[in-house]
């Protein structure tokens, strides 16, 4: 997976876009409390965390075994499975089915794993024309762009620049030119209405697969995935070997509590159960059905401290609660999955040499690890990767050197009590005219970059210890 | 070593290598579906404890009609949060004319696709004033009849599956989605759907593809509030029929 490394340049463009900001602060004013409305009105709210933390838990304790018995299920539904270590294998499966069937035109309904492994890349290279079909996905297709939020991708665009991106791309004669989103939803309606009529193969993502009926859950608010999935001669799935889960009982726990998480819905609008391809007799269908199981580094995950984030269900709760997040948006982050989730995934999936900002990148305030409905303790988890950071010398020597000569100086009092009454004193005489005010607006050295947004108090002239000596000395005068 | 044994070795070789947390809550859990696949078991044979498909006792037949008006009631107010319009249909004779009403309601023209497994006489369309043909939808503005599977109380769904006379792909290229579910198949909960697609005949399948629809096609990414009708029917009706 790619990750660009210079979160300080993408958090700087992230903060100064006018339109990110706005959709930002709304989707803070409304997403946590969407999501406190959703799991308010149910009776024990956390029953049901519990029990779908317990269901994700089952998955990743029997993972080998269900995902074989998944297999043999599809097998018997008259399907096949692909089984892909990486994602480069992963988009060779595609591809090679895809010629397999002399397919041309391709339609996608949304997958955070197939953005993971660059599957649309991999496939618009190998000659075929790929339509995304998620609204949003397809506005971010139009404009170039990654997704910059997990079930909202097109977050981050106007209406405006939706308009842009029709006008520049759909070269239709329109009577009047765009301007309201009811227009939009019209034109893009009959523009991917074509493309779902035309297309050769059809592409889903997964939300669960179930191992007890070889089943493949997907969930779409559009019915996207559906249409993709009915007017196809071809049904692949692809999608990461976590995914799986025993029984329909457990997908549904699942299928509960995860559009309450995302956007405090109580079901998906389309909540699509696919059994294998058509059937003789069948009225429509799919010929071809094809599960592609992706590991990319996910396996590798189990049995170790960052077993947990394999419970992931991908409904973007952490994301939503973010103070960080809803301050830089999901660019920033560098990698497909953005927040508190990408934070922890990211190292794993890119290395951690090119993605040591992400972790670091929290306020440990935890609301991500409160809110998850499956129970990840996503800050835990960031501090692993810190101290994975610190142990691979990753840091900056300088801030190395910092911490080391912090930690001697912390375990020699009379040394700490010298140092710091030589900085008072030189901040004090530094301060000069500003310790009339008690606040100083610049710093030397280090502080200059820390000064230019904040200002420090002035250092008294007695410090704490000094202080505390002097009215316990008072107390017992 | 193929990808499928290499990720199934490394999966059997990391798996419970955590000194772990949880486990505690994992066995607090285990009242439920553990059983169907021994997780404790050999990876070989772990699948194979799978429980074979059966009925379950909970039968949507034996519920009390108490019980099953609060079925009605609860369905049609989660209905009607998805923006779902629910009417009560006496017997299949009287589908017609409920479906005229709504067109007339909605202002809409009288002409209609009907789904071929709908048990409604077809005399009975043409008796009500209606202009139907049977089968596939053929333009982005038509109205589709189809018939249900069964829909569920406590969630507000309505559940429509693919079959041998039936294709599923019409419930999704309408404008307007008109489902007729029999009274008797509106299930209380979803364990009651699983038990109805669990109880047939040894050997037989899984309906291909069945989906759980609440509401019209709706989509977010083009500002609040939601659009309906971003691919699919812009209008969902539900006719409940029988009492």
């Amino acid at each position: 997976m790619k990750v660009n490394s210079d979160f300080p340049g993408l958090v700087a463009r992230g903060m100064r876009d006018p339109v990110l900001r706005a959709s930002l602060n709304a989707m803070e004013a409304s997403r946590p409390y969407m999501y406190k409305l959703a799991f308010d009105e149910l009776d024990d709210a956390g029953a049901l965390k519990a029990a779908a933390t317990a269901a994700r838990r089952r998955s990743l304790a029997g993972l080998g075994g269900y995902l074989e018995a998944f297999e043999r299920n599809v097998v018997a539904n008259g399907g096949q499975v692909h089984w892909a270590a990486d994602a480069e294998e992963a988009n060779a499966i595609v591809a090679r089915i895809c010629r397999a069937r002399g397919a041309r035109r391709v339609t996608k309904s949304k997958s955070m794993v197939t953005e993971e492994i660059e599957l649309l890349q991999a496939l618009e290279s190998a000659g075929l024309e790929v339509t995304e079909t998620d609204l949003g996905e397809y506005i971010i297709q139009l404009r170039g762009e990654t997704p910059s939020h997990i079930t909202a991708p097109a977050l981050h665009v106007s209406l405006q620049q939706v308009i842009d991106a029709f006008n520049e791309h759909h070269h239709l004669d329109r009577e009047h030119p765009l301007t309201t989103a009811d227009e939009l939803l019209t034109e893009a309606r009959a523009v991917l209405r074509e493309k779902f009529l035309d297309a050769d193969v059809g592409i889903t993502g997964a939300n669960f697969l179930i191992a007890e009926t070889g089943g493949v859950v997907v969930v779409t608010n559009e019915g996207n995935a559906d249409l993709t999935t009915a007017l196809t001669q071809t049904h692949i799935v692809v999608t990461g070997i976590e995914k799986v889960v025993a029984t329909l009982e457990d997908a549904e726990v699942l299928l509960r509590i995860l559009p309450r998480a995302a956007v405090g819905q109580r079901l998906t609008n389309y909540t699509s159960f696919f059994h294998g391809p058509r059937r003789p007799g069948d009225a429509d269908g799919p010929e071809e059905f094809h599960v592609v199981l992706v590991d990319n580094g996910r396996s590798a995950m189990l049995g170790t401290e960052f077993e947990d984030m394999l419970r992931c269900i991908r409904c973007a709760a952490c994301l939503n609660h973010c103070p960080v997040y809803t301050a830089i948006g999901g660019h920033a982050y560098g990698a497909v999955y953005p927040g508190p989730m990408g934070a922890v995934l990211t190292p794993q999936l890119a290395g951690l040499a090119g993605s040591a900002h992400l972790p670091n990148a929290s306020t440990f305030c935890g609301r991500c690890a409160e809110v998850c409905p499956v129970g990840i303790p996503l800050p835990k988890l960031m501090r692993h990767w810190r101290a994975r950071e610190f142990a691979q010398h990753l840091r900056p020597a300088g801030e190395r050197r910092g911490m080391r000569l912090w930690s001697s100086l912390s375990r020699h009092p009379v040394l700490y009590g010298l140092a710091t009454q030589v900085a008072r004193r030189f901040l004090r005489w530094y301060a000069g005219r500003a310790l009339a005010t008690g606040w100083m607006r610049h710093l030397p050295w280090a502080g200059i970059g820390w000064a230019r947004h904040r200002d420090l108090p002035v250092p008294p002239a007695a410090s704490f210890q000094q202080q505390w000596a002097q009215r316990a000395k008072a107390k017992h005068r | 070593m193929n990808s499928r044994a290499a990720i199934l070795a490394r999966i059997a070789r990391q798996v419970g290598r955590l000194p772990s947390h949880a486990r505690a809550d994992d066995a607090a859990s285990a009242d439920r579906n553990v059983d169907v696949v021994d997780v404790h078991s050999s990876q070989k044979n772990q699948a194979d404890g799978l429980r074979p498909v059966e009925a379950s006792a909970h039968g949507s037949t034996l519920l009390s009609p108490e019980e099953a008006d609060a079925c009605i009631t609860r369905f049609t107010a989660l209905a009607a949060a998805t923006q779902m319009t629910v009417a009560r249909v006496a017997a299949p004779d009287a589908v017609p004319a409920a479906v005229l009403e709504y067109l007339r309601a909605g202002a809409m023209a009288p002409g209609i696709v009907i789904d071929p497994t709908l048990r409604v006489d077809t005399a009975q369309w043409d008796r009500a004033g209606l202009s139907w043909t049977c089968g596939d939808t053929r333009a982005d503005g038509d109205v589709y009849v189809s018939a249900g599977l069964a829909a569920i109380a406590e969630c507000g769904a309505v559940v429509l599956a693919s079959g041998q006379e039936r294709a599923l792909r019409n419930d999704f290229l309408a404008r307007t989605h008109i489902v007729v579910v029999a009274a008797d198949r509106l299930l209380p909960g979803f364990a009651d759907l699983w038990a109805l697609l669990r109880r047939r005949p040894a050997g037989e399948l899984l309906p291909r593809t069945f989906c759980l629809i609440t509401g019209p096609s709706r989509t977010a990414d083009l500002g609040v509030p939601a659009k309906l009708g971003a691919h699919g029917p812009a209008r969902v009706h539900v006719l409940l029929l029988g009492s």
